[in-house]
């Protein structure tokens, strides 16, 4: 009965970990936070924050505008450890404005910011079927 | 040994169809404050679409026409519903920011605008974030 | 052989039962009851297009007006705002209560809900230089740990 509930366990936590991809198997990129000289590091996948096991992650990227003249565009990050990034920028560039109208759901999103002003100085998106 | 493979068979197949998620999610359904004269609203598409409240409902649209002066005009304009209260705003000649803004909605956006009395969209964001990747 | 196939055909079907249940529906797409060729004025419908309008095509068109404009324009110069209009007295007046009432939630020290949506609602008071002020104390309160965000996703 021992042997039978091993293999039961095993066979059940290896069937929901695998779960039932076919394609290329997703790349799992958690929030992950740096921070050193000045400046702050953070990325992630909205895939891996959403299937972490804490409930405590989370990452994304929020543009802004009042319509007419005044706008801005803002990135943010919390890893399992509670620590938190976020920057912003109030006069994006064509091609961040570009970059960030692509963020969804299978999106690797990097972020880095000036600790002293809390400016974004690069953003990077990526989005691809593995981040998933 | 036909237990081993009774319950193997059991295991495998309950697994099967029950991943669960386990990350931080919220549903936002939509929330609006003011008043006709004024005031703003916000909600998630996730939010919106599980919401209890059947009237629970966000959009944002982009148009295009050509007007009786023969110019090509680009207008946009968000919408929002709870609990049977619905405001709307419309911002004509948006910027590009606006537009890329608005364009980028999808599953995990949650949207926030604010309208004055005319109807006139005073602010919109557009926030894309994994707590509102359902 | 029937002894163990039920069972198994049974545990299938909860376990996906189970599955369906826990997993949200497909997000329905963007709904479409406001088509493109309506656009709101004032809270009433007008239709102005007649026409069939192409959603992925009108995507694709502002796509590419964006990358035009992107081709055109140096990377490094942001996007051009139109000269600020003098403020009115009344204007003026709504800075100063935003720039108050900003101050005062930084201080709090704590970003939950309700201090999320009234610096949103205040923030579109601000002139430019004020919302750079406002943005720049917000984050920097947050990064630094000064302000304790109690919300998740977005402090905005």
């Amino acid at each position: 009965m021992n042997k039978l509930a091993i293999v039961t366990a095993l066979i059940t936590s290896l069937t929901a970990t695998v779960g039932a991809y076919a394609g290329a198997p997703p790349l799992r990129n958690p929030v992950n936070i740096f921070t050193a000289n000045g400046s702050s590091l953070a990325s992630g996948t909205f895939d891996a924050a959403r299937h972490s096991s804490d409930s405590v992650q989370y990452i994304g990227c929020s543009m802004a505008t009042d319509t007419v003249s005044s706008e801005y565009v803002s990135c943010f990050a919390r890893n399992s450890s509670g620590a938190t990034a976020y920057c912003y920028s109030s006069s994006p560039t064509l091609a961040t404005i570009e970059a960030l109208a692509g963020v969804n759901r299978t999106s690797y999103i990097f972020f880095k910011l000036n600790t002293t002003t809390g400016k974004c100085t690069e953003i990077t998106i990526n989005d691809q079927s593995t981040n998933l | 040994m036909r237990q081993l493979f009774l319950a193997s068979a059991l295991a495998v197949s309950l697994s099967a169809g029950s991943i669960v998620y386990a990350g931080l999610g919220h549903l936002y359904p939509v929330a609006i404050y003011g008043s006709a004269s004024g005031g703003s609203a916000a909600g998630s598409f996730q939010g919106a679409h599980l919401s209890a409240d059947k009237t629970n409902y966000i959009s944002c649209s982009t148009a295009q026409f050509t007007n009786l002066s023969g110019v090509s005009v680009l207008n946009v304009g968000c919408t929002a519903t709870a609990n049977g209260v619905t405001r709307s705003c419309v911002s004509y000649s948006p910027s590009l920011m606006t537009v890329a803004a608005l364009t980028s909605i999808n599953p995990s956006s949650y949207v926030y605008f604010q309208y004055d009395a005319r109807g006139n969209c005073t602010y919109i964001s557009v926030t894309n974030q994994s707590i509102d990747d359902l | 052989m029937t002894r163990i196939l039920v069972p198994c055909i049974l545990s299938l079907t909860v376990g996906v039962a189970a599955g369906w249940k826990l997993h949200p529906a497909a997000a329905a797409p963007i709904d479409s009851k406001l088509t493109p060729e309506h656009v709101l004025f004032g809270g009433h419908s007008t239709p102005v297009n007649s026409g069939n309008i192409d959603m992925s095509a009108m995507r694709a068109m502002i796509h590419e007006e964006l990358r035009s404009a992107l081709a055109d324009s140096s990377r490094d110069v942001p996007s051009p705002k139109p000269a600020p209009k003098q403020a009115t007295p009344e204007q003026l007046a709504q800075q100063r209560n935003a720039v108050e009432t900003i101050d005062g939630l930084v201080a709090g020290g704590v970003w939950g809900e309700e201090q999320r949506r009234t610096f949103r609602e205040k923030l579109v008071a601000l002139d430019p230089e004020q919302r750079e002020h406002a943005l720049q104390q917000l984050t920097t309160g947050i990064n630094s740990g000064t302000i304790r965000v109690t919300v998740d996703g977005s402090p905005l």
